[in-house]
């Protein structure tokens, strides 16, 4: 009886290994991909999104050129995410960035997508990313 | 019944070990010694995790067009000794990575050594077997 315990107990801890990697919010990791108003006009972006305090929060493009986002809303019966941030543009000056776009492939550690469309300003156009 | 139930744990047990195991490998397995790469790109996701930490990049190639690359480092714990902490990369950071690529062309390679954006050199904790690895 003892040695089936023992058995089970060992089982169970194999089983859970292989779910290590899915904890979190399917939103937090790095996305990576394009975004613009052609596709002839793309700009690279990265996102870095964080589950903190029971709420997605991040940064677009981390580093020197880094932007707070300041709002992310999340339909959750849809799995549709809109994110908000002042963004400075071309000229400068600083606009307001209103993406929304679909989680997809949530179920994926390494193929998820994060895609829709935005407004910059007046420059409207879509982005594409994938979970890094 | 108790020698059954003992075969199917060794089993179990084995396949898990497995899984481990197949993540570790020898430089010579993936990585060809014979195709330098110094790479400069700004930090996209960092990985730690045994058995190899990776770290990704953003390589612009001539052309422009963006290539992302996947760059193994030692362990956790072997970085530590090389001067390594868990803040020393940041997402965006621009580093240059020296090293070796990986056998089948992808964009993935071995780093032998990356130069920070605060210009500080650290050895990577390169399995390569004659890597200068700079470990206290």
């Amino acid at each position: 009886m003892r040695f089936g315990k023992l058995v089970l107990s060992l089982l169970l801890a194999l089983a859970a290994l292989p779910a290590f990697p899915q904890v979190g919010h399917p939103a937090k990791g790095s996305w990576l991909g394009f975004w613009g108003p052609s596709e002839a006009k793309r700009t690279r972006i990265l996102l870095a999104l964080d589950w903190q305090n029971r709420q997605v929060v991040g940064t677009i493009n981390p580093g020197r050129n880094a932007v707070e986002i300041d709002r992310v809303e999340i339909d959750y019966a849809t799995w549709t995410m809109t994110i908000e941030a002042d963004m400075p543009l071309a000229n400068g000056k600083t606009a307001r960035y209103v993406a929304t776009g679909k989680l997809d492939n949530l179920g994926s550690w390494l193929n998820r997508r994060y895609s829709g469309t935005y407004r910059h300003g007046d420059e409207t156009g879509t982005f594409m990313l994938a979970l890094n | 019944m108790r020698r059954k139930l003992t075969a199917v744990l060794i089993g179990v047990a084995g396949l898990g070990a497995g899984a481990s195991a197949a993540a570790h490998h020898s430089f010579a397995a993936e990585f060809d010694a014979n195709a330098p790469i110094e790479l400069t790109g700004s930090v996209t996701k960092i990985d730690w995790a045994n058995p190899h930490t990776f770290f990704y990049i953003d390589v612009q190639n001539a052309k422009g067009e963006y290539e992302n690359w996947a760059l193994e480092m030692g362990s956790p714990n072997g970085l530590m000794r090389r001067g390594w902490t868990r803040d020393t990369l940041k997402l965006g950071d621009v580093v240059t990575v020296t090293g070796s690529r990986a056998k089948d062309g992808s964009f993935k390679g071995n780093a032998r050594s990356v130069v920070l954006s605060t210009g500080r050199r650290l050895f990577a904790g390169s399995s390569q077997p004659d890597a200068d690895d700079g470990a206290n």
